[in-house]
């Protein structure tokens, strides 16, 4: 179980915003691509999503797909979430089963069971009766991630899924995805901007800039300072814990130069 | 459960609108009489002859006809603020109220065979959904439904100027233009039911049938089509059988306003925004409310009868704003 793509470039307009990217996440590892803000993150999602024209392919577990059968095999959880409210935690989470429904036909026992179990692995249950627009940050990421395991797919595909987490919440729900990965063996391909995190929870770190794939590898072969300098004009050093955790650490204290002349 | 409870609001709503009247039916008349047609159990003491025939030939068409135009109307309310993701959206939103208005005026007002105004409206409003939702899809930028609803906004008021213009031409068609409008239920035995059965029946067939597919929507197009839905043909073919429910009920009962509104957000409060769980109760519970309003349109002023339409918007304004007020303080 892998995620492949090939080759794949997105145009908005004349403008190309992704550019011949390409990469493989193998099975059952997490990548993590990060890169300065629009530098195509999302737009590489919404690529492998099928949510954006592209050319190139993308194969999910060796071939490419139609929109229902990348349905079953890939779960998407956007950064924000849609949470229509009014709408239970119960009739959210049953959302995942979706792709194996016919438009027609009912939740049979087994789908009912894969809810109920996508919940209970989310620490849910108590919740199930909740409406979905009341929950907090933490909970609604925790019911997204419920959807995507009631899905029961291969690949889980994050955008920045700890964003505007405080950093309890953000270990809590790393734990979770990361554990999920480890239980169904899942293939995980996450945006994030915590450039610390994606060294802690990526095998692979894939760093893109202006719509290109700028490297691939290792996080401490990607996140060095100098390319975190070069990409995000960013002033930081690199510290490695006792682990050999990488930590990332801003250095500049005050603002650049630069800023201060134009806010001036 | 919730389906049990509507069910029985129903059960007692049409035997309401059987039993009230100038001629006045005892629910256990009326029980019998059911019993014995089509249970077989014979009834004692039956129906007079004429109670029969009005049972069987007035009230309960009638009532049949409310249950019918008030389901198919609350449904493809329902259905039509799931597509929109708007609650203000009511079925006559694309213009399906002033194609029929402008339909059964051109019946009305060159004085045409008026057993032709039903199919005169009815074909009004598929031509300005179908205007609106070709205008919509022609002139649309990106994947937003506002375009469809500019539209629909734009052809609406194209259709009710060219209508509001022939009117005029034949003052003395006024009146009765006028009363169309505002919605009425009669019948002519059971003339109109066989009329807008066929379609109201495959219209919220697939409106039911698409219940779940309306939640996967309230989602968003992006996550509903990561769940492997097709959004736009699902959209399309919600819109489709919404229209041609509304449409019909247009054809045999006027402009009945409100009702595609009122009902589906007080289900809502009642039970939750699941479409899964509104759209069949929006049928029972709309098709109650018409009953009940029908009632109430023949009684209050007998022997002349209210226009349905102020009956279900002098009731419907105000709690609408009663909803809003509670659903504003929920949220």
């Amino acid at each position: 179980m892998s995620l492949e793509v090939r080759s794949v470039s997105v145009d908005a307009g004349p403008v190309r915003i992704l550019d011949d990217v390409s990469l493989t996440v193998h099975a059952e590892t997490t990548t993590a691509v990060v890169g300065p803000n629009g530098a195509g993150k999302t737009t590489l999602l919404r690529a492998i999503l099928g949510l954006v024209a592209h050319s190139g392919d993308v194969l999910i577990d060796g071939r490419t797909r139609t929109a229902r059968s990348r349905a079953r095999a890939v779960a998407y959880v956007p950064q924000r979430p849609e949470r229509p409210p009014g709408m239970t935690v119960v009739d959210y989470v049953s959302l995942g089963r979706t792709p194996h429904l016919g438009y027609f036909s009912r939740e049979s026992d087994r789908d009912v069971l894969a809810v109920r179990e996508a919940m209970t692995v989310m620490d849910l249950s108590a919740l199930a009766m909740r409406d979905v627009a009341t929950l907090s940050g933490g909970e609604a990421q925790r019911v997204a991630l419920a959807r995507a395991v009631a899905q029961e797919v291969t690949t889980l595909i994050l955008d920045e899924p700890t964003t505007g987490l405080d950093i309890g919440r953000q270990q809590e729900v790393m734990a979770l995805i990361d554990g999920l990965r480890r239980a169904r063996g899942l293939t995980v391909l996450a945006t994030t901007h915590d450039l610390t995190l994606a060294g802690h929870i990526a095998e692979q770190v894939v760093l893109l800039s202006e719509g290109k794939l700028i490297h691939h590898g290792r996080a401490a072969d990607v996140i060095t300072p100098e390319i975190v300098a070069t990409h995000y004009g960013a002033d930081v050093s690199v510290v490695a814990d006792e682990d050999g955790h990488q930590h990332i650490v801003p250095r500049r204290i005050s603002p650049p130069k630069a800023a201060e002349e134009t806010t001036i | 459960m919730w389906l049990v409870g509507v069910g029985a609001v129903a059960v007692v709503a049409v035997l309401i609108g059987i039993a009230v009247g100038p001629a006045s039916l005892s629910v256990s008349a009326i029980l019998g009489a059911f019993g014995e047609r089509w249970l077989g159990i014979e009834a004692s003491p039956g129906l007079s002859q004429s109670q029969a025939a009005i049972l069987w030939e007035i009230r309960f068409p009638r009532v049949v006809l409310g249950m019918l135009v008030g389901g198919g109307l609350a449904a493809s309310g329902a259905a039509y603020q799931g597509v929109f993701r708007n609650p203000l959206a009511d079925p006559f939103l694309l213009g399906v109220a002033a194609g029929a208005g402008l339909g059964a005026t051109i019946g009305i007002v060159f004085d045409l065979n008026r057993s032709l105004v039903p199919l005169l409206a009815f074909v009004g409003a598929l031509a300005g959904v179908g205007a609106a939702y070709f205008l919509g899809y022609s002139l649309r930028t990106g994947r937003s439904t506002g375009a469809l609803l500019l539209a629909g906004v734009a052809v609406a008021a194209f259709l009710t100027a060219t209508q509001t213009y022939l009117q005029q031409l034949n003052a003395d068609a006024l009146r009765e233009v006028y009363a169309w409008i505002l919605g009425r239920l009669t019948t002519t035995g059971w003339h109109e039911v066989r009329l807008a059965l066929p379609y109201l029946a495959v219209g919220i067939a697939v409106l039911l049938a698409y219940r779940r597919t309306l939640d996967v929507l309230a989602l968003g197009d992006e996550e509903a089509t990561s769940l492997g839905v097709n959004v736009n043909q699902v959209r399309t073919i919600v819109i489709a059988a919404a229209t041609l429910v509304t449409a019909s009920a247009v054809a045999v009962s006027g402009l009945i306003a409100f009702v595609g509104i009122i009902v589906p957000h007080i289900l809502r409060l009642m039970v939750g925004t699941s479409y899964r769980r509104l759209i069949p109760l929006s049928v029972l519970a709309g098709g109650a409310f018409l009953v009940l309003a029908d009632v109430m349109a023949r009684s209050v002023q007998q022997p002349a009868e209210l226009p349905i339409g102020v009956i279900t918007a002098f009731i419907g304004a105000p709690f609408f704003v009663l909803v809003l007020r509670t659903a504003g303080r929920a949220t």
